[in-house]
């Protein structure tokens, strides 16, 4: 076999895998595998492992579809939301206003609000409350954490934060449907706040979990022995200027 | 006009959100992740390049989305560490099912890497179009390729230790 191909480069071989190769030189790879197992069996399995990932993922996409994920609903949404910003807008300067955000109301009342959705609202309307954000400081701590404890059912910590520049803010207490929620936050030296949040769940299975980024928040929530928790913090935070320029990017 | 539009995007609606399944391995993220890129298409959709491949165009759009999401997760991750007092956490049916399918492997790769086999292999993407899509050169795509296959081989033969479960990531 005097006349052998000229061996393929690691990216011939790639692309080899990927049917990406012209028909003459997928040939002469062919026959360099051909005479060369150890690099064929590499091949193999560089091939073998395409098709597992296809295979592990091909059912993915007879997911159910989810409502929310309609582009139709995604349209809804977005027109919704400029309509909140007119709407509040309008609220502030024309008592007619009223009649349209009923209106919005009631349509908005359709769509499943997103899971933790109340934490950020929660973060929106509190964590931007210079004077009042929380109703007790983090002077008593213990009975801080009693307090919200007691009224939640469920045993609240407030884990220190201190070495990551967060000092404990303090606490509030909020309504929910399913019952009391806890608003905890806690700021940095600068001013800038996190939120803690934590109500009761009875709608989502335990265990589960996201990242949501929401008209500039970013929210990582979870499930757990019944309750919901949540943080919540900017995703324009200053102090990640990368972020910022990507954000900037879609807008 | 927004019927055609409408339907031409409900129709890659599946595959964007297996491309964003492979990215996160968490459905509800995923599914998070395939609404942020929805509402973004949405709002810049006449800036899109008309006759272009729609669906790498999306597929650009979710990727940046997730990179920008992971840079600020990583943040929210510490104080994720810090406020569990208990690191044991119920694993969630998508644990479940990576601990059981392997995977997992594709979680342990960087993301960069890990969007490239997931075009390349899932999408059935050209090297020419991966390039477009990640807004990187042909030859980053090629090298990202290589590493990711050899990284991907290593895990799955066992190579490295798999993580232990845990929440944050």
């Amino acid at each position: 076999m005097n006349n052998l191909p000229v061996p393929p480069t690691e990216e011939e071989l790639h692309a080899y895998v990927d049917g990406a190769l012209d028909a003459s030189r997928r040939a002469e790879v062919e026959a360099y595998l051909a005479s060369h197992p150890d690099v064929a069996g590499q091949v193999a399995r560089w091939r073998r492992d395409v098709d597992f990932l296809r295979t592990e993922l091909a059912g993915t996409v007879t997911r159910p579809p989810q409502p929310r994920l309609d582009p139709a609903a995604v349209r809804r949404r977005l027109r919704a939301r400029s309509r909140v910003r007119m709407a509040a807008a309008a609220a502030f300067f024309l008592a007619i206003g009223a009649g349209g955000l009923s209106g919005w109301q009631l349509r908005s009342m359709n769509l499943a609000p997103a899971p933790m959705a109340d934490a950020v609202e929660a973060y929106r309307v509190f964590a931007t409350d210079r004077n009042r954000p929380v109703e007790m400081g983090a002077e008593n701590v213990d009975h801080l954490q009693q307090w919200l404890s007691n009224r939640l059912g469920t045993s609240v910590s407030f884990p220190d934060l201190r070495s990551e520049g967060f000092d404990l803010l303090g606490g509030r207490l909020l309504a929910t449907a399913e019952g009391p929620a806890a608003l905890i936050f806690y700021q940095d030296r600068d001013g800038e706040r996190v939120s803690l949040y934590i109500r009761p769940n009875k709608h989502y299975s335990e265990g589960t979990r996201g990242t949501r980024n929401d008209g500039g928040l970013l929210a990582k929530y979870w499930y757990r022995r019944g309750y919901g928790y949540a943080v919540v913090a900017k995703a324009s935070d200053p102090r990640i200027e990368e972020l910022e320029a990507a954000l900037q990017l879609g807008s | 006009m927004h019927d055609i539009d409408d339907d031409e995007l409900r129709t890659l609606l599946p595959q964007l959100r297996r491309f964003a399944l492979g990215l996160t391995r968490d459905a509800h993220a995923a599914d998070d992740l395939v609404q942020s890129c929805m509402e973004r298409a949405l709002l810049k959709w006449h800036s899109r390049s008309i006759g272009g491949n729609l669906y790498s165009w999306l597929c650009s759009i979710l990727y940046r989305l997730f990179i920008d999401g992971k840079r600020h997760s990583a943040r929210i991750n510490r104080w994720l560490d810090c406020l569990h007092d208990e690191p044991e956490l119920a694993p969630s049916a998508e644990d479940t099912l990576q601990a059981r399918t392997s995977l997992a492997a594709l979680e342990q790769l960087p993301p960069d890497q890990r969007a490239v086999l997931l075009l390349v292999s899932i999408e059935g993407m050209s090297y020419q179009d991966i390039a477009a899509t990640l807004d990187v050169p042909i030859g980053t795509v090629m090298s990202r390729l290589s590493r990711a296959r050899k990284a991907f081989r290593s895990i799955t033969d066992g190579d490295t230790p798999q993580p232990v479960l845990r929440i944050a990531r």
